[in-house]
């Protein structure tokens, strides 16, 4: 797990910024974020950005599913899936709020070492609208 | 919201402040271990391919914004086994079609094992997009 600092008190030249979630436990916890996602959300445009900004930590504190164990071409790996329903959606070349995108969630992933490492929308699972598709067997197991 | 994600809202829209004419872009996402290209602007959508790779459709209009190819040291060491593909990789950047092409002519690659609505044609777009876009990634990190 990361520091408790905020990224408001992260050192000029940081490589991380400080982000807390709800962990499986449900205790409050601590992830990180490399500032080279920041980047790629800024060159994506302003719809990913504002998926970072909001999105992504109100999937981590409050999500409606956390899956463990990501299938991977060679193997399990550990990791972390947060799956959210959120009530907004960013859209278009300005990223304007709107409502969400029908028949999706937002999922965001966590690494082995508490580093957020990607997040977007997918599909929802069409037995339960709160769960991606194919969650089974994408992931190992449900832990929240 | 904790006061730690205001702080962490507040930096993540400040990348609004300094918006650039987008172009396509890839990089490596060290944490999870991916190399991803994104060619469109935009909030996106995952439909995955298989365990490697997948795509991202815009939740705008549905059409190919980008993909990510997941397990990249992994898929290095198996390059390593195929020496002629060591030619591939040049200062350390890797084309970004190479690796598809790599992917898509393993023996074990079958298209039956593609997705429901997922047809073969969907790599030609991918690999068509990353060639267009001269789309390389440097994996220096990888080959360390």
């Amino acid at each position: 797990m990361s520091g408790d600092e905020g990224l408001s008190a992260a050192p000029v030249g940081a490589r991380y910024a400080s982000i807390q979630a709800r962990l499986p436990s449900l205790d409050v916890g601590v992830y990180r974020i490399s500032l080279h996602l920041f980047d790629s959300a800024r060159k994506s445009g302003p719809a990913r950005v504002k998926e970072l900004a909001y999105l992504v930590p109100e999937t981590l504190y409050h999500p409606t599913a956390i899956f463990g164990g990501l299938m991977r071409e060679e193997g399990v790996e550990d990791g972390l899936c947060y799956v959210s329903r959120p009530i907004r959606a960013f859209r278009g070349a300005n990223g304007d709020e709107g409502p969400p995108f029908g028949g999706k969630v937002f999922l965001v992933f966590v690494d082995k070492d508490s580093s957020v490492f990607t997040w977007r929308w997918c599909p929802c699972c069409p037995k339960d609208l709160t769960l991606p598709e194919n969650h089974v067997p994408r992931f190992v197991r449900r832990v929240l | 919201m904790s006061e730690m994600n205001h702080h962490f809202t507040a930096a993540v829209l400040g990348l609004l402040s300094n918006p650039e004419p987008f172009k396509p872009f890839t990089f490596y996402n060290q944490e999870g271990d991916c190399i991803e290209f994104i060619a469109r602007p935009g909030s996106y959508y995952e439909q995955r391919m298989d365990n490697l790779v997948t795509l991202y459709r815009s939740n705008d209009d549905e059409e190919f914004t980008g993909f990510s190819i997941k397990g990249i040291r992994s898929l290095l060491r198996k390059f390593a086994e195929l020496p002629g593909l060591a030619i591939l990789i040049e200062d350390g950047k890797v084309k970004i079609a190479h690796i598809l092409l790599a992917h898509i002519m393993k023996p074990e690659f079958s298209p039956d094992n593609l997705p429901p609505g997922v047809a073969i044609k969907t790599y030609n777009t991918m690999i068509g997009e990353a060639d267009k876009n001269d789309a390389e990634c440097d994996i220096t990190e990888c080959l360390a």
